[in-house]
């Protein structure tokens, strides 16, 4: 059973990441090839955090605050490109990113951090855990695309095609 | 009036069409309810020309087996051969496919995509192979080539004989197997020439010389590449003594008699003799020529690739290779969103 509870546990933290992707590509309808940035930003700090002892909850919210910030910095500066060459640039943050972690001895390099303080909680608490931030995520997602800013990024979607 | 639900469909099919593209699955929307086969079938369909492109690379290859089995250091080369026909292959399929789903052309067109593509592809070929002649040539020694390149230098040689007043008073030919020039050596007695400028490789140059010293010629004998090698000096034994040689030299040598010669020969001619900006005119004047054909994009790359270059040096303890190429590429796109050096 256990490897069920860690196939769904991945599966979960997958889903979260493709929904993610999900809100920029399909309701916004821009193209991102530099997601897996963020998702790695968020994943590194919450690693480092719980190795210097954070309590693995709190670790959550502060690498949201983190990943969105940085996102929101490279929002801004892509907001001058468009089409073929926001593509570029988002790919080129994803590059940047792994580029910048390599040659980081204290982020683990090429071998990345290892040893991380687990979340205290059992395999199979910590699977429900996921299902439930998914399931979350999901009726976020929903409510977003019914509210007036979902009416708005389908705007966005329509202005980028028109364009 | 508009419906806020016939709005919402629009966008929602805009968006498919431009993902599908986006995904290289073209020809209309692909849905779950179509039958397996023709789902499969439309992505086979460009799946497989891949494997026939590369088939016809792997042939290609096939057909010179015996001089494969002959030769063997041309197996070196094989994986670069394979590779680049492959990547041939994949551009066309890709540049293709772009112009499909972009509708740029269309299928009906095929025939007229596909001579366009060989046409591309023959011109490549060409260039691809000069420039593989050419590493093999550098790499493996090779004598054949040495000899092509050696004619192209006595052709320039008389090209720039009038411009500094030499008189070609009688030309010779001989073959690449030639080893016994007694009927050529007999012509340049009664020539009698002041000065004998001789390309060829040292199987050639060597004999040559020897004969043309054994029949009591002491005219000078002016060789280029092939007469610098050293199986020259031992195939031509004492004949060798006083042969004059082209090939510039090494403005990077430590030797004291050719700075002093480089020096004087700048003094007396004006012109610099200088191996290193000869060969580096030669690549600017081909990188220049690119530039004009591919437009502000072939310059972009190349200040990508040197900023890449160079930034790796500098910046490599910080950011690897990739990071610092992406990274001045943003960079670019922050000061000119339009591109590096694009007009618009």
């Amino acid at each position: 059973m256990n490897y069920e509870i860690s196939l769904m546990t991945t599966m979960a933290i997958s889903v979260l990441f493709a929904l993610s992707l999900n809100l920029i590509t399909d309701f916004c309808g821009q193209i991102s090839l530099g997601h897996a940035a963020f998702l790695g930003i968020g994943a590194y700090l919450a690693a480092m955090l719980a190795k210097a002892g954070v309590p693995f909850l709190l670790t959550l919210p502060l690498a949201m605050l983190l990943a969105g910030a940085v996102g929101t910095v490279v929002g801004l500066t892509n907001l001058r490109v468009r089409a073929d060459f926001l593509a570029i640039t988002t790919m080129g943050m994803s590059f940047l990113f792994f580029g910048i972690l390599l040659q980081r001895e204290w982020l683990g390099g090429e071998l990345g951090i290892s040893g991380i303080t687990g979340s205290n909680m059992s395999k199979l608490s910590y699977m429900l855990f996921t299902v439930f931030c998914t399931i979350l995520v999901m009726t976020l997602c929903i409510y977003l695309r019914r509210s007036r800013m979902g009416r708005v990024f389908n705007g966005t979607a329509l202005a980028g095609y028109s364009a | 009036m508009i419906l806020p639900c016939v709005v919402e469909e629009a966008v929602n099919r805009q968006k498919t069409q431009s993902l599908l593209r986006i995904s290289g699955i073209i020809g209309g929307e692909e849905f779950r309810t179509m039958p397996l086969l023709s789902r499969s079938g439309r992505r086979l369909s460009w799946q497989t020309m891949n494997i026939a492109l590369n088939l016809i690379a792997a042939s290609v290859i096939a057909v010179y087996q015996d001089t494969l089995a002959a030769i063997i250091t041309l197996a070196v080369f094989l994986p670069m051969v394979s590779d680049m026909s492959g990547c041939s292959g994949n551009q066309a399929v890709a540049v293709s496919m772009r112009e499909l789903s972009l509708g740029l052309v269309r299928p009906t067109e095929l025939l007229w995509v596909l001579a366009k593509e060989a046409r591309v592809g023959i011109v490549n070929g060409l260039f691809l192979g000069l420039v593989l002649g050419l590493i093999a040539y550098v790499w493996k020694g090779n004598a054949w080539l040495g000899l092509v390149v050696g004619q192209a230098l006595a052709a320039g040689f008389k090209e720039a004989a009038p411009k500094f007043a030499l008189d070609i008073v009688a030309e010779y030919e001989y073959a690449l197997q030639d080893r016994q020039f007694g009927p050529l050596v007999a012509k340049v007695k009664a020539d009698n020439p002041e000065v004998i400028y001789a390309s060829g490789y040292y199987f050639t140059a060597g004999p040559l010389v020897s004969q043309l010293r054994t029949a009591g010629i002491t005219t000078p004998v002016i060789g280029q590449e092939g007469y610098d090698s050293d199986t020259f000096m031992e195939i031509a034994g004492d004949a060798a003594e006083g042969t004059l040689l082209t090939t510039s030299p090494d403005r990077d040598s430590e030797s004291p008699v050719i700075q002093a010669f480089i020096a004087d020969f700048k003094k007396a001619t004006g012109i610099g003799t200088d191996m290193v900006a000869a060969s580096t005119y030669t690549v600017a004047y081909v990188l220049i020529d690119g530039f004009k054909k591919t437009g502000g994009k072939g310059g972009a790359a190349l200040v990508l690739g040197v900023v890449e270059a160079y930034g790796t040096i500098y910046f490599g303890k910080l950011l690897d290779r990739n990071a610092i190429a992406f990274a001045f590429l943003i960079l670019v796109l922050m000061v000119r969103p339009q591109g590096l050096f694009s007009r618009r």
